[in-house]
């Protein structure tokens, strides 16, 4: 380059003004200046700076910024997809106290409501954000990273969700009552199931140690916070009456069929275990619909009613499957207690009567070797309670009225048994002919409590695994 | 008091006067190159400077003058052209646009391959040729020495399209020249034969 531009200013310096255009250029141009004197005003401005700070635009015309708008399209571009997308992406992760929390919160979460117009959507919406933030808790809990400040933080946020949750289902009563209760239902067996999954977390953690017995004063203060507004729905759900069947069944559906999505789509993740576990719960509440929809003929009211319990129960496996912490924290038995068939409602009386009737032989055949005294009178009289129970077993008609006795019945056996192992009386000895014949509950576990007797096979498996199936992934 | 003022306006007249005899040679040979006429070019850089007098004396402070006079040089070349309408200026601007240009012709250096491929000489013969928009940036480069930064701020264009131009009438200069050296070719052999 060098030889072309300096080839090409050697041959340009040729070009010049000759002298005499040069001084006759300079005289024009002084004469200008005579003619064009500089006005007063200036001569009494002081050297620079002064004029130019007032028109700083002219002070200095050439320096003409020039923008490079192909350039700012594409940064601003780039800068628009950073802040509506990237950034809102990232801080859904985010938890209290991480700089894009306000994001996820004030943002996400924001434009979410601001998009949500029907009330019951609005109430669903509350609902999820109140699970987030309690999912949240549990994270900060988990990492320790839970503190006061945010722990008070979280217990606010979740009263306003449930503040607003309350106030959309009020503004819905006004115009669809029974949308509304249904709203209520879904909405008060969601707060039942994080108050139990944050009392239940914190029994554990007390245990485990003083890191997390601190981090339990978090959940017992948003537990708190739950507990009021639960009971304040309650009240104010107790005057309303119940949602038409037609309506509740349509909801019913919509819940199993989301139900049914969620097992789909948790397949691939989640151990065999725990499909069973939910899939039985899903057979449960399928029969209870078949039961529900016979039944509609004849009492509608009662129908209704099993409705609102089938409602309750979809919903809290819908928060069970959906809420990866609750899973963690709460068994599924005390959320969704199995319902049991027919015929494992008769294998279980068949099996109780049984064990019961194991337990009373062994002691009634003790009592008759064993002299008079108190532990005579105390065995003699705990066999007159149990064979008083055993009769009413026989009589009653309803399961759960049976359960009841056959478990008071049994755990007063095993008493009586423990007494008497106490005292040194040999049980095995008398009945060793009799073990082969009964049931093998009774051989297993002599002296386990009797609500675990009393568990289906199926359930029991589960159980017996639950410690290392919990994860859901 | 009174010769305070005196000497801001001497000084101010004395600036004025060294900046002419600084930059009136410079002026002229750009100003000439442009239009290819000396008297109108002598009457550009007279205007030039009194256009500049009157900026003064209306107050405004001049730090540098060279980017200033240029610039005033450039706007009244650009005057000039649209009073002859030789080429309608607009659609001379259109043509060129906003055009980003390749990667090859923003890249310096592509540019001193390029240069370094043409007889300076015979551009200079030839420069008149160019259409004004490619021959008004590689004046302010090669000839004024101007750098591409100050060249973008006196044409208030990017120093993206200052760098495209600039290729694209080298580019040109040589089609150019090698046209003319093909035909000055051609006549010799012509001339051989007879």
């Amino acid at each position: 380059m060098k030889r072309f531009s300096e080839q090409l200013h050697k041959k340009a310096m040729t070009v010049k003004l000759q002298a005499a255009e040069k001084n006759e250029l300079r005289e024009r141009l002084v004469s200008y200046m005579e003619y064009h004197p500089l006005p007063a005003e200036l001569k009494t401005v002081p050297e620079k700076n002064t004029l130019a700070s007032k028109v700083p635009i002219f002070a200095e015309p050439f320096r003409v910024v020039t923008l490079p708008f192909s350039i700012i399209f594409k940064s601003s571009a780039v800068a628009a997809a950073l802040v509506l997308i990237v950034i809102p992406f990232v801080a859904e992760k985010a938890v209290p106290g991480d700089t894009l929390y306000a994001v996820k919160v004030g943002f996400n979460e924001g434009l979410r409501s601001t998009l949500t117009f029907d009330s019951y959507q609005k109430v669903e919406w509350e609902t999820k954000m109140l699970n987030r933030r309690i999912a949240e808790v549990h994270l900060l809990e988990s990492e320790g990273r839970l503190t006061d400040e945010i722990e008070a933080e979280v217990a606010e946020a979740v009263k306003t969700h449930t503040e607003n949750a309350q106030r959309e289902i009020e503004a819905l009563r006004t115009e669809d009552a029974d949308a509304a209760t249904i709203a209520s239902i879904a909405f008060d067996t969601t707060l039942e199931v994080q108050s139990n999954s944050l009392r239940n977390g914190e029994g554990v953690d007390v245990v485990e140690g003083d890191l997390e017995a601190f981090s339990s004063r978090g959940s017992s203060l948003i537990a708190g916070v739950i507990d009021k507004s639960r009971s304040e729905s309650e009240a104010k759900n107790a005057s309303t009456t119940l949602p038409s069947y037609d309506k509740l069944m349509a909801r019913v559906e919509q819940n199993t069929t989301r139900i049914y999505e969620l097992l789909d789509s948790i397949k691939q993740t989640t151990d065999s275990t725990q499909l069973v576990d939910v899939t039985r719960r899903i057979e449960d509440i399928e029969r209870s619909i078949q039961a529900v929809i016979e039944q509609s003929d004849e009492d509608g009211v009662q129908a209704r009613k099993d409705l609102v319990g089938i409602l309750q129960r979809t919903q809290k496996l819908i928060v069970f499957v959906t809420e990866l912490d609750i899973s963690n924290t709460v068994d599924i038995e005390t959320l969704v207690p199995v319902v049991m068939t027919e015929a494992e409602e008769l294998a279980v009386t068949e099996r109780m009567t049984n064990e019961l009737n194991t337990k009373l032989e062994k002691i009634e055949l003790v009592l008759a070797t064993m002299k008079e005294g108190d532990v005579k009178a105390k065995v003699k009289f705990a066999v007159n309670s149990i064979t008083e129970s055993s009769v009413k077993m026989g009589e009653s008609t309803e399961f759960t009225n049976f359960e009841a006795i056959a478990k008071d019945a049994l755990v007063l056996a095993n008493d009586t048994i423990t007494l008497l192992e106490q005292n040194k009386y040999n049980l095995n000895q008398s009945i060793e002919s009799e073990t082969a014949s009964s049931t093998e509950a009774v051989g297993g576990r002599g002296t386990t409590t009797a609500s675990s007797t009393i568990e289906t096979p199926v359930v029991e498996s589960v159980s017996t695994e639950r410690g290392t199936s919990m994860e859901w992934e | 008091m009174a010769e305070q003022t005196n000497n801001n306006v001497s000084d101010h007249e004395a600036r004025f006067l060294k900046a002419f005899e600084e930059y009136n040679d410079a002026l002229f040979r750009h100003a000439h190159m442009r239009i290819s006429n000396r008297e109108k070019a002598v009457d550009l850089v007279h205007d030039t400077f009194t256009k500049v007098w009157s900026y003064i004396r209306d107050g405004y402070e001049i730090d540098n003058f060279r980017p200033f006079l240029y610039k005033v040089l450039n706007n009244l070349i650009i005057d000039e052209y649209r009073k002859r309408k030789e080429a309608s200026l607009d659609a001379m601007l259109e043509v060129e646009g906003v055009d980003e240009g390749s990667f090859e012709e923003l890249s310096e250096s592509t540019v001193e391959v390029l240069a370094a491929t043409i007889d300076g000489r015979k551009a200079f013969e030839l420069l008149e040729e160019l259409p004004d928009q490619y021959r008004e940036v590689i004046l302010l480069r090669f000839v004024d020495q101007l750098g591409p930064r100050e060249i973008s701020e006196l044409i208030e264009e990017s120093e993206n399209v200052i760098s495209v131009r600039i290729h694209r009438g080298l580019k040109l200069l040589r089609q150019k020249i090698e046209a003319k050296d093909e035909y000055a070719e051609e006549q010799r052999k012509a001339k051989q034969k007879k």
